[in-house]
């Protein structure tokens, strides 16, 4: 592999870094584990660069292993982890909506890991649900009853109606 | 914007990662494409999986038996599917060896030190390895499917391997069935161990798991030694590392994550293995 197209990976890697490791706190909310996840993602785009470059969208690439990599939690444990222990303050109440957004999030750090994803890669990366299903390996169906699942926990812990939530 | 979105992008926002680690991605990167034969076994929700990145070799199961004086033709059908690698040398850059020589017996060191492995060039789709390496080690079909002994081996990249003692025949794979992988254009191998092979796999992949996959991200003789080798015809086709135990005796192999098996393939590997 040229010194040309390891500066470009360089420049990939610099330019996406934080956005790679943010999608990664969002599914998994450990910030730890979301750069370890990251790494990973970026050192298997490096180990295939040059297909990946010719393929013409490495973001997509790396994002697909960074979901991919966090889906190995769920596939192989079949444990839940509690993703946020520490549950994020709430407004003080001046801010209805501020209030709602942190109920919010609350509410999501307490779904499962793939429940999670599943609502990460739908209403995060506005995902279909073919896409969504693909991306996890799993069927559409399942990408529906998941959906449901964790929009009715969000809904019961966020207390929020549903035309709020989406 | 739904509230939802938004209190991702929340979340999204409450951290500042680290400086990009390129140099380090960089090395992991080089590292996986160097060692690329070594994948991983993960589990799947209900089932486990053998997964192996590592199944490139299998295009070649579908061309002609190549060495028919090691072909397994005894009882034990499939020779040795499954034998835990104590060392390797991996065909790129320095001739050097990852694992645990302390592992292996004098005679066996001996006759890895004198082996050479020659890779099969990628053009060359027909033949599984290049088998001039049988030669150098005189092994008969018999001793390629005997459980008890350790073996040197080479895979189609020209990767040389000493392997344990075998801890699945392939006499104890009880089902073994092509799958179309829902919503892919992916096949895998599903396969079914009976109950003895079962404990045995158990118990090496809780070992395997416990103490050296944690390491193997930066620890390559601990790579080495938490991965497991598929032998077909006394060649290495993969050698995929564990990352969790698979205590319930189901394995699913499958492809390389980007290109998967294809149906001819998992249909060969299949009907290899049962």
């Amino acid at each position: 592999m040229g010194a040309e197209s390891d500066e470009e990976f360089r420049d990939f890697m610099r330019g996406r870094w934080s956005a790679m490791v943010r999608l990664a706190y969002t599914l998994t909310g450990d910030q730890g584990h979301a750069e370890d996840i990251a790494q990973a993602a970026f050192a298997s785009a490096y180990s295939a660069w040059g297909r990946v470059r010719r393929a013409g969208d490495p973001d997509a690439y790396v994002r697909a292993i960074v979901v991919h990599e966090n889906s190995k939690r769920f596939r192989k444990l079949r444990v839940r982890e509690d993703l946020r222990a520490a549950v994020p303050e709430c407004g003080t109440g001046a801010d209805d909506s501020l209030a709602d957004r942190a109920a919010l999030r609350d509410a999501l750090s307490r779904l499962g890991p793939r429940q999670r994803a599943v609502i990460v890669l739908r209403f995060w990366l506005d995902m279909s649900e073919a896409e969504t299903a693909r991306a996890l390996n799993c069927s559409v169906g399942t990408v529906k009853s998941q959906t449901s699942r964790a929009l009715a926990t969000l809904r019961k812990h966020a207390d929020i109606t549903e035309g709020e939530l989406r | 914007m739904t509230a939802l979105h938004e209190a991702l992008d929340d979340i999204a926002a409450e951290i500042t990662p680290i400086d990009p680690p390129v140099e380090l991605a960089m090395r992991l990167g080089r590292k996986k494409r160097h060692g690329r034969r070594i994948a991983a076994i993960t589990g799947t929700a209900g089932a486990v999986a053998l997964s192996a990145a590592a199944v490139v070799g299998i295009p070649a199961l579908t061309g002609p038996a190549s060495s028919p004086a090691l072909t397994p033709g005894t009882a034990s059908g499939a020779g040795i599917p499954l034998a835990r690698p104590v060392l390797l040398e991996s065909p790129q850059g320095s001739a050097k060896e990852y694992g645990d020589a302390h592992l292996v017996n004098t005679a066996t060191l001996r006759l890895f030190q004198r082996l050479t492995c020659t890779p099969v060039p990628s053009s060359l789709s027909g033949a599984v390895t290049n088998d001039a390496w049988k030669a150098t080690v005189g092994y008969t079909a018999a001793q390629w499917n005997a459980a008890g002994s350790e073996v040197v081996s080479c895979d189609a990249s020209g990767g040389k391997y000493v392997l344990g003692k075998a801890v699945i025949l392939g006499s104890q794979v009880t089902s073994a069935t092509a799958q179309h992988l829902q919503n892919t254009d992916q096949w895998v191998v599903d396969v079914t161990l009976n109950s003895a092979a079962t404990a045995a796999f158990a118990q090496l992949t809780t070992s395997q798991a416990t103490r050296y996959y944690p390491t193997s991200q930066s620890n390559w003789n601990d790579a080495v030694l938490a991965s497991t080798a598929f032998v077909i015809n006394g060649d290495v086709q993969s050698a995929p590392v564990t990352e969790a135990p698979i205590t319930i005796g189901k394995l699913m192999i499958a492809g390389p994550a980007s290109s998967g098996l294809t149906e001819a393939e998992a249909e060969a590997l299949a009907a290899q293995l049962s």
